[in-house]
């Protein structure tokens, strides 16, 4: 069994005040181990966004515990809780959420320029980075010059730039025709295939089902099955 | 920095209006700010240009333009009191000054002793800077059209209906009252404004070296009553403060040069509101990629600096030849060098300033909020 470094255990999250409380998760528990691409599905409502947002650091739940690479998320003050997100963890959004004054390149390199880390390693690696995903000829477009699934590249790129493990994904595909989405699916695929990476994505979509090597279901906020593909 | 700049140049009908807005702003500041140190220097020019370490005034005068008579013995007096060296007397009064056409202007005369200051306008003798010449005058020479005596010097006027001779021109000894400043010697002075023999108005007093200019102050007050005693810098300081706080001239100056700035701070504030609110998902972006608050507050400030200075330096280009066109019609106006470097500071604050709401809003942004589509 591989070892786990992104887990949740026993975590409840709740939104509204009392009376209107609806409960978003309820008694959560779930590891993923390194290597692997595990896909969260549900209906809408089910927790699966609260869900990423607990494992991105994004969100404190009200019970339980969430651990990112050996740290107890609970115990970080904020600043350490952006400092574990800015090196662990790199997200893909389902609205790619790209800087739309921003060239692809500076899109990537973005990343760099948070950490403060604004080089020329880093300017190879993110023109690298673009070249593989196939945008090599796009690297000085603006957003609003490329198509969804080239986007969702971009922001792919984005995300690997700063060698996280962990890669967390929310409808990386909801907004790419059948084609992009496929493409986006095999390279996430890769990445915890061959470069040992743990990607959590969560979908609506049964196609990401084949792409992933384990399949969480939740529903009202429970865990309603989890099963390897 | 790249995103602060980036993010302003994508909109560029958005920073051109906040350019503008700055510039507007900038302007004012210089100008309203040259207008007011003009009419500060202006205000006091008369005391500056004295080299006389001590005033006796009469009892309560705020300023030179408007003093009351004292006695003249107050010279003799002082002579007394140890450490002083000397004493010099000026008397001031607006008199008519008939001008070549037979028309009148209101002039402000001022007559003082020949040893007042170095930098004193009077009207000396060719050659001898000891010597000064009977009934003779001296005006500043961005009045000599108002006064008609443009086309010639000397030319014989009347002051008060006494006969006098314009016999040369100064500079920087513009009026900022609308009566322009004639300098004569202190015995025809007091003749023209009919001063009384056993008055005078101001009398000037020069320490001996190494005096205490305090001890000689409290001993000059202790000897004579309904009097006070200024340093020149007090009484020079006292004339501004006057000028500035007690009419409406200097309120309104010094009013404009401040409204600058909160105009500025308004159009920088909106401006750079409007572009954080426009972008905020961004920074929710930022929050979650793990950008400190540290790299959001230099995004926002960045914008706003950026915006800052391009305001200021079109601000500067605009303000130079209108404070020149200004200076032709009111001399006085002042532009030292120092003065538009001086205002890139307060551009810099009111930018940063601007600044303050946005990043607040930027910061409270919630970073799950990227998740939602």
């Amino acid at each position: 069994m591989p070892e786990a470094i992104l887990a949740a255990k026993n975590v409840s999250v709740s939104y509204g005040s009392k009376g209107t409380q609806v409960r978003a998760l309820d008694d959560v528990s779930l590891s993923f181990a390194t290597g692997a691409l595990t896909l969260i599905m549900g209906p809408s409502g089910s927790g699966k966004t609260t869900l990423l947002s607990l494992l991105g650091c994004l969100l404190t739940p009200d019970s339980g515990s969430v651990c990112v690479d050996g740290a107890e998320v609970a115990s970080l003050d904020e600043s350490e809780r952006t400092d574990l997100r800015r090196g662990r963890i790199g997200f893909i959004f389902q609205a790619f959420r790209l800087f739309h004054s921003l060239s692809a390149f500076e899109n990537v390199m973005i990343t760099a320029e948070i950490a403060g880390q604004r080089d020329q390693h880093h300017s190879d690696s993110a023109r690298q980075l673009l070249e593989k995903l196939g945008l090599a000829d796009k690297l000085h477009l603006k957003p609003k010059a490329l198509s969804g699934g080239e986007k969702q590249r971009v922001a792919i790129a984005r995300a690997l730039l700063p060698n996280p493990k962990i890669l967390l994904a929310d409808e990386p595909t909801a907004a790419l025709d059948a084609g992009a989405g496929r493409q986006i699916g095999e390279i996430l695929r890769d990445l915890a295939e061959q470069q040992k990476r743990t990607i959590v994505v969560v979908s609506h979509d049964h196609r990401w089902a084949s792409f992933a090597h384990r399949t969480v279901v939740l529903e009202d906020g429970r865990l309603l099955d989890d099963r390897r593909n | 920095m790249r995103l602060a700049w980036y993010n302003i140049a994508h909109d560029r009908t958005r920073f051109l209006v906040t350019v503008l807005g700055i510039t507007c702003a900038v302007f004012l500041m210089i100008f309203q700010g040259s207008i007011l140190l003009g009419f500060l220097q202006a205000s006091s020019k008369i005391i500056d240009a004295t080299d006389a370490d001590l005033w006796i005034t009469g009892r309560g005068v705020q300023c030179f333009e408007f003093p009351v008579s004292v006695e003249r013995r107050l010279g003799a007096i002082a002579h007394s009191v140890r450490g002083v060296d000397h004493t010099s007397r000026i008397c001031t009064r607006l008199v008519q000054f008939r001008k070549t056409d037979g028309s009148h202007q209101l002039v402000a005369l001022v007559g003082a002793d020949s040893d007042v200051g170095r930098q004193f306008p009077m009207p000396h003798v060719a050659g001898d800077s000891t010597a000064i010449q009977p009934d003779a005058l001296v005006v500043d020479k961005s009045n000599l059209e108002l006064l008609n005596v443009a086309s010639r010097l000397p030319l014989d006027v009347e002051v008060n209906d006494q006969r006098a001779r314009v016999v040369a021109e100064t500079s920087g000894f513009s009026s900022f009252l609308g009566s322009p400043y004639v300098f004569t010697s202190y015995a025809d002075g007091s003749r023209y404004i009919n001063l009384r023999p056993e008055e005078t108005m101001f009398v000037l007093v020069w320490l001996q070296p190494g005096a205490s200019i305090q001890n000689v102050k409290r001993g000059l007050q202790a000897r004579m009553s309904n009097i006070d005693v200024w340093t020149r810098e007090e009484f020079s300081n006292k004339a501004r403060f006057y000028w500035i706080t007690q009419t409406g001239a200097g309120g309104a100056i010094l009013t404009a040069a401040l409204l600058g700035f909160f105009i500025g701070l308004a159009v920088v504030s909106q401006a750079i509101y409007a572009t954080t609110m426009e972008n905020i998902e961004e920074f929710a972006t930022l929050k979650a990629l793990g950008a400190t608050n540290g790299f959001i507050r230099r995004v926002i400030v960045g914008q706003a600096v950026v915006c800052g200075i391009g305001g200021y330096v079109l601000g500067l280009l605009i303000t130079s030849p209108m404070i020149r066109a200004a200076q032709a019609s009111i001399p006085w106006v002042a532009a030292p060098g120092w003065l538009p470097a001086a205002i890139a500071l307060p551009t810099l604050a009111m930018c940063v300033f601007a600044s303050i709401i946005s990043v607040r809003a930027a910061l409270a942004v919630e970073p799950a909020k990227v998740f939602r589509a």
